[in-house]
């Protein structure tokens, strides 16, 4: 049962930091791979500050999530005049020096041995701390993430998004100014992508280099595009799908360096066959992709 | 000194090489192909492969390799993005299609030889010699041998062949081109041939010189993508540039390890790539959808 | 009395002049034509209008504002609203979600933007009433729902025109808005075109079908190789020789 809570909470965590990037990729259009980036400057901001000045959990989950909406600006504010897939690399990019800064500045984050001892979530003297307590938890997060996307996405902010992916030159002749409706959503995206490090950290009390990754980002991009761009619950399919099938398999029994490759390598085919084949995924609103 | 000067060359030949691989497919198909860093790896393996028949003498395998990668890149280029291109393909498509590509072929290399790091001929005692001061091995000297013959190459092949004219139309103007009546698939596949080849003998000069791994390409390939942009050959294919943008991009990351520790001279280096994306104004040209 | 000045106006690009020293007044009531052959630099001329090119030397004033440099959108929400040659859409909303975008990110005198959208509940129904209004007008009330890439080129111009009707500009910017389209729709923009002006707004227009100038421009604009060559009343510019050489040749 605790095992199925896990993977349960695991599944509202990805699903947040999924639906961000679908905020940002699916309705407005601007396809990114550093998402996991921004959730580890969620994850390693909060621990570090509940650590390093002993602030309790919520304003260490907040100063993560400003970390990374302030560092998104860093990414959207020069590159937002550039063409799409010079973007992507832009993100690329920013994606491998947050990971070089994770790995490397070992003063702070203590490099690729981690972050350990992260506390549990501690919210007006209650902790959080039993698997129950902590999927509700995750479920909540998950929830909020969810109701702050469909917000935008929908009336006139969603208009606006959707208008902006479909012909930019349209939106602005329509009196949007569209630079800053990017910059706006840019860092929303990626401060929702930190709520959900945030809390991942909390969650398995221990964070590395690794689980913010480019494979991880790209991973992220998978859920959204399997379970569908540009709808509402179609990143939380695809996590589900993608955090589910491993852990069948893992019952197979196959040794773990093995597996990690063997999972690479359906991914790797899965990105692939999606564009090719299948690029609105199972539900979802918007071609990736073309 | 001496030391850091004979590394920085090194290092530019290795994305001089991959670089111009790089910079022929992107003007020609108008993506960011990440495939290439899978072919420069892939290009180490094929090689290691082909050094287990001992039948085989050395030099023979090191062909035979190559000959093994640039089909895959051909293999790649006919049955996945010309695949792409028949369904409208647009260049960010082909983006993320190629990292689903790269990433398959890294992990299939590692289920296949092992994610540990290999040498490539061990028990060999590489021959080396003394100029100016620094011990240069074979594995360098060729390894800028290599690359010096194959841009020189890549500039007459562009300049006084047929194909080569052929190929700069298409990186001008791929519609024109096939409105001319040029067979613009058939020249893809040659780029990509050419491409693959250069990133296959850059993965096996650096397994002969350093080490193998089958993640090796995907830093190479940014590495070399940065000098290009840099270079500004994304403009239009210049060997100069390319050479260029390769020096520069290796004396940055060897500076880089000389005044910072090691660890930190890729960040630096995505850091000027990141730099050079925004300033260059080749970045705001709308995308073109790439056809069959 | 209300006018659209250009001074000097100059814009290359990569080299070619397209906008040669264009020094014009274009008053801001009535119809006014801007004709040429193609490559004359009519549609450059309408991006300089509307921010989407920036003049190389020259300045735009637009009813005693400024306007020379500032971003299309800034420009859209001062009042001037405009179509593109290429008919450009939010093709993946409905059809009355485009004309709302429009009513929602125009101009106010306090210049509040699309997404905050708490304080606009008010405006929201008036808005949408106005827009479906708007769409009775153009006759697209029954597609109202339907996915604007859905609807055939002509709806698509209709759309584009209602759009910029939503904005409640000071002037309308149309780039060759009958262009390809069958006589009676022809015939429909036409007449919206009049019924606007007739309102006391002003309409700007780009256009090759000559028959479609006479027909209800009040005033007309002759432009070629980048340079404003005429300027004037239709009936007396359209019978001069240099215009029509301008055509032939």
């Amino acid at each position: 049962m605790d095992y199925v809570l896990h993977i349960l909470t695991l599944i509202c965590l990805f699903s947040a930091i999924a639906v961000s990037l679908d905020l940002l990729a699916g309705h407005a259009g601007l396809m990114s791979v550093a998402h996991s980036a921004f959730a580890g400057l969620g994850a390693y901001g909060s621990a570090l500050i509940a650590e390093r000045l002993g602030v309790p959990f919520v304003l260490s989950v907040g100063a993560g999530m400003l970390v990374a909406a302030v560092l998104s600006a860093l990414v959207s504010l020069p590159s937002l005049r550039v063409r799409d897939d010079y973007f992507v690399i832009a993100t690329f990019s920013f994606q491998m020096v947050a990971f070089g800064i994770f790995n490397n500045w070992i003063d702070l984050t203590q490099g690729p041995f981690g972050v350990t001892g992260i506390r549990k979530p501690l919210i007006l003297g209650w902790e959080i701390d039993s698997p129950l307590e902590l999927f509700l938890f995750a479920f909540i997060l998950a929830a909020f993430a969810h109701v702050v996307v469909a917000y935008l996405t929908h009336g006139p902010a969603g208009r606006v998004l959707h208008a902006i992916r479909d012909d930019e030159d349209y939106a602005q002749s329509a009196g949007v100014n569209t630079r800053k409706i990017k910059i706006l959503i840019f860092a929303v995206s990626c401060s929702l992508a930190a709520l959900g490090g945030a809390f991942y950290g909390s969650y398995i009390s221990y964070i590395e280099p690794r689980n913010f990754s480019i494979d991880e980002s790209i991973l992220i991009l998978l859920m959204v595009a399997l379970g569908g761009a540009g709808s509402l619950f179609g990143p939380a399919v695809g996590a589900t799908v993608l955090l589910v099938v491993p852990e069948i398999l893992r019952f197979t029994g196959m040794p773990s360096d093995i597996a990690f490759n063997i999972r690479q390598c359906f991914y790797g085919a899965m990105l692939v066959l999606i564009i090719l084949y299948w690029p609105k995924g199972i539900m979802g609103r918007v071609r990736l992709g073309r | 000194m001496e030391q850091l000067v004979l590394n920085t060359i090194v290092a530019a030949s290795v994305y001089a090489l991959v670089g111009a691989g790089f910079a022929l497919t992107y003007r020609c198909s108008r993506f960011f192909n990440f495939a290439l860093g899978g072919l420069v790896a892939a290009g180490a393996y094929f090689c290691y492969f082909a050094l287990q028949f001992p039948i085989l003498p050395l030099f023979v395998s090191f062909f035979v390799g190559i000959a093994l990668t640039v089909m895959l890149g051909c293999v790649i280029e006919l049955m996945v993005y010309g695949e792409v291109g028949k369904r409208g393909g647009t260049s960010l498509g082909l983006l993320l299609v190629s990292v689903g590509v790269y990433i398959f072929i890294q992990n299939m290399i590692a289920l296949g030889f092992g994610n540990e790091t290999k040498v490539l001929l061990p028990g060999y005692v590489m021959p080396s010699a003394r100029i100016m001061g620094v011990t240069v091995t074979a594995a360098q000297a060729a390894t800028v041998g290599t690359a010096a013959a194959a841009l020189i190459s890549l500039a007459a092949l562009l300049r006084l062949t047929r194909l080569g004219r052929m190929i700069r139309a298409v990186a001008s103007d791929a519609e024109l081109a096939r409105i001319r009546g040029f067979d613009v698939p058939k020249i893809l596949l040659s780029v990509t041939a050419i491409g693959s080849a250069l990133a296959g003998a850059a993965g096996l000069l650096v397994a002969l010189d350093v080490n193998m791994v089958p993640a090796m390409g995907m830093r190479i390939l940014l590495m070399s993508i940065a000098s290009v942009i840099i270079g500004g050959a994304t403009r239009q294919i210049s060997v100069p540039g390319i050479a260029a943008g390769a020096t520069l991009v290796a004396a940055l990351q060897n500076l880089g390890v000389w005044n910072i520790s090691t660890a930190w001279q890729d960040t630096i280096i995505f850091g000027c790539l990141m730099i050079a994306l925004l300033l260059r104004p080749e970045g705001i040209v709308k995308a073109r959808i790439r056809k069959a | 009395m209300k006018r659209l000045l250009c001074e000097n106006l100059w814009k290359s690009f990569d080299g070619t002049v397209a906008v040669e020293d264009v020094d014009i007044e274009i008053p801001l009531s009535g119809i006014t034509a801007v004709i040429g052959p193609n490559g004359a630099g009519k549609t450059t001329f309408l991006n300089l209008l509307t921010g989407f090119a920036r003049p190389d030397i020259g300045r735009i004033v637009l009813d005693d504002i400024e306007t020379t440099g500032l971003a299309p959108h800034r420009i859209a929400r001062l009042g001037v609203a405009r179509t593109f040659q290429e008919v450009r859409l939010a093709v993946s909303i409905s059809v009355i979600e485009n004309v709302l975008l429009w009513s929602e990110n125009r101009g106010s005198r306090r210049g509040r933007q699309g997404i905050p959208a708490a304080a606009r509940r008010l405006r929201g129904k008036a808005n949408r009433r106005n827009a479906e209004r708007i769409l009775d007008m153009v006759g697209l009330e029954d597609h109202a729902a339907a996915s604007a890439g859905a609807l055939s080129y002509g709806q698509q111009k209709l759309l584009s025109l209602a759009c910029c009707l939503a904005m409640d500009p000071k002037v309308l910017l149309l780039d060759e808005p009958v262009a390809g389209l069958h006589p009676e729709m022809t015939l429909k923009v036409l007449n919206l075109m009049r019924l606007y002006r007739d309102q006391g707004k002003a309409i700007v227009f780009i256009e090759h079908d000559i028959g479609a100038v006479r027909q209800v421009a009040d005033g007309l604009v002759v432009m070629d190789h980048g340079r404003v060559i005429h300027q004037g009343v239709p009936e007396h510019v359209l019978q001069l020789r240099e215009v029509i050489e301008a055509y032939i040749a």
